[in-house]
């Protein structure tokens, strides 16, 4: 008996410490937000999209270290030999087809994750068996939002590093939207500066779809122009300022702990678009248009002399509510 | 759930990317539809036989070589200097055309509007810039946006 016992307890205790070093969903989610921040890694990343019925695929190689990183795509025949730097705030996209060079502002987080926010919005669930992605043992980890209308995400999270490395999101009833997942990956790897270089050809064009630097302060025409500090999906104002698109206009953004909507306000009443694949929509009884642009959904409308836009990636039911909350 | 409703369901069942709802009922369905069962079975087979191929990686300075094979800008055709005459007309009439043609344009010509569809794409860039830093966010997935957005971006600003 004395010979099975100690056996017995070995197996006793070790499954105990088992228990006790297996994290929580919490626990996991507030690494991979971490490691977002401080894991260095390289790898290649496939990414697909959904759009009423259509997939649309992009192959790419990316080096990350610190706040820089480094895209090199393979796929889609539109962007293969296109390459990304995103280095100092600022993202680079060098075409050396046309050789164009597209800048546009990566602009700083506003904060870490809101933990208490998103877990008033999310069911934060971890799933009891681990899965293998990129040949690396991962937690499975899903946000299951407590409004309907929003989509669920599943995160794979690397047991390792923390570093999330497949996600995917689909529409209640299981329609998917996206995926995005390595298919090899390294972490903790130093990189030289030289991947962080973009090398062009000689006259080059450079394009900026923004500018690059905020405007500070706020410019006289947006004075006055306000937003609520909720909204309905449970959104919170998390920032605000003058938006970078137009100086006369104001961008709001929202997040509900995971995910993020933007308000723009401008005084005045602008032109809606027009053409293809747009939808026209009725807000407090004026007419709106909603538009899909890569997996954004952009509602616009104005009324009582202001020009007002909605730009997240949500259903239009949910977009049609905070836009009838806005007054 | 019928074979025919399962269409590419069945592949995004062996990726795992369907809902938990979703899955049950796929599951459900291959618990007694032999002919779907056999055909998850060959795509698991073919997903290991395809993660088996390796990836062709570019040797050190491959880019750097293609960009550099790539023609060159044309030359500019030779500007023809005016003469003296010329250019005392020029010094005297360009200011006068140049202020009636911004004059024009501040009183009889129609103000012109900013392109909403171009004011779209702007808006789009700018949420998507925010999003792409929050700890959370897809990064690979909004770097694919950002980059078929700056694709679109109109040719100068």
């Amino acid at each position: 008996m004395r010979r099975l016992a100690a056996p017995l307890l070995i197996i006793l205790l070790s499954g105990h410490c088992a228990l006790a070093a297996a994290p929580t969903a919490l626990q996991v989610l507030k690494r991979t937000a971490w490691a977002a921040e401080h894991v260095s890694y390289q790898g290649r990343i496939v990414t697909i999209d959904w759009l009423e019925g259509q997939g649309t695929s992009a192959v790419a190689n990316v080096w990350h270290s610190g706040d820089r990183t480094r895209f090199a795509y393979v796929a889609p025949r539109a962007l293969a030999g296109q390459t990304v730097v995103i280095t100092d705030d600022i993202r680079r996209q060098y075409n050396p087809r046309t050789n164009t060079l597209t800048q546009s502002p990566a602009l700083p987080d506003e904060g870490d994750i809101d933990v208490a926010l998103l877990l008033r919005n999310y069911r934060v669930t971890l799933e009891p068996q681990y899965q293998t992605v990129a040949e690396r043992h991962c937690y499975v980890l899903h946000l299951s939002p407590k409004d309907p209308s929003k989509p669920h995400r599943v995160l794979w999270v690397d047991k390792a590093s923390g570093l999330t490395l497949k996600t995917a999101q689909h529409r209640p009833r299981g329609v998917p939207t996206s995926v995005s997942y390595f298919t090899r990956v390294a972490t903790g790897v130093s990189l030289p500066n030289s991947l962080f270089k973009l090398v062009t050809k000689r006259g080059v064009h450079v394009v900026s779809t923004l500018p690059l630097r905020r405007v500070s302060g706020s410019h006289s025409a947006t004075r006055g122009i306000t937003a609520p500090r909720r909204l309905p999906g449970g959104y919170v104002l998390r920032g605000e300022s003058t938006s970078l698109s137009s100086p006369s206009r104001r961008h709001f953004r929202y997040s509900d702990g995971a995910d993020m909507l933007s308000v723009y306000i401008s005084p005045g009443s602008s032109a809606l678009p027009t053409g293809r694949g747009i939808t026209r929509v009725t807000i407090h009884g004026r007419p709106g248009v909603l538009v899909d642009r890569h997996q954004f959904a952009v509602l616009t409308w104005t009324s009582r002399g202001r020009t007002y836009a909605l730009v997240g990636d949500v259903t239009r039911p949910l977009l049609l509510a905070v836009a009838n909350a806005l007054r | 759930m019928s074979c025919t409703k399962l269409g590419q369901r069945l592949s995004l069942y062996v990726d795992r990317m369907l809902s938990p709802w979703a899955r049950r009922r796929v599951e459900a369905h291959l618990s007694r539809c032999n002919e779907c069962a056999q055909t998850v079975r060959e795509i698991r087979n073919l997903k290991v036989a395809a993660a088996a191929v390796p990836d062709p990686t570019p040797p050190d300075g491959f880019w750097e070589r293609i960009y550099a094979g790539l023609p060159e800008e044309p030359e500019r055709a030779p500007t023809i200097r005016p003469s003296f005459a010329t250019r005392r007309a020029a010094i005297l009439w360009v200011p006068a055309v140049v202020a009636t043609i911004v004059t024009a344009a501040f009183t009889v010509l129609p103000r012109q509007q900013p392109n909403p569809d171009a004011d779209i794409q702007a808006l789009v860039v700018e949420h998507a810039s925010y999003r792409a830093q929050s700890p959370l966010a897809d990064r690979g997935r909004l770097e694919f946006v950002m980059a078929q957005v700056s694709q679109d971006a109109p040719e100068e600003q």
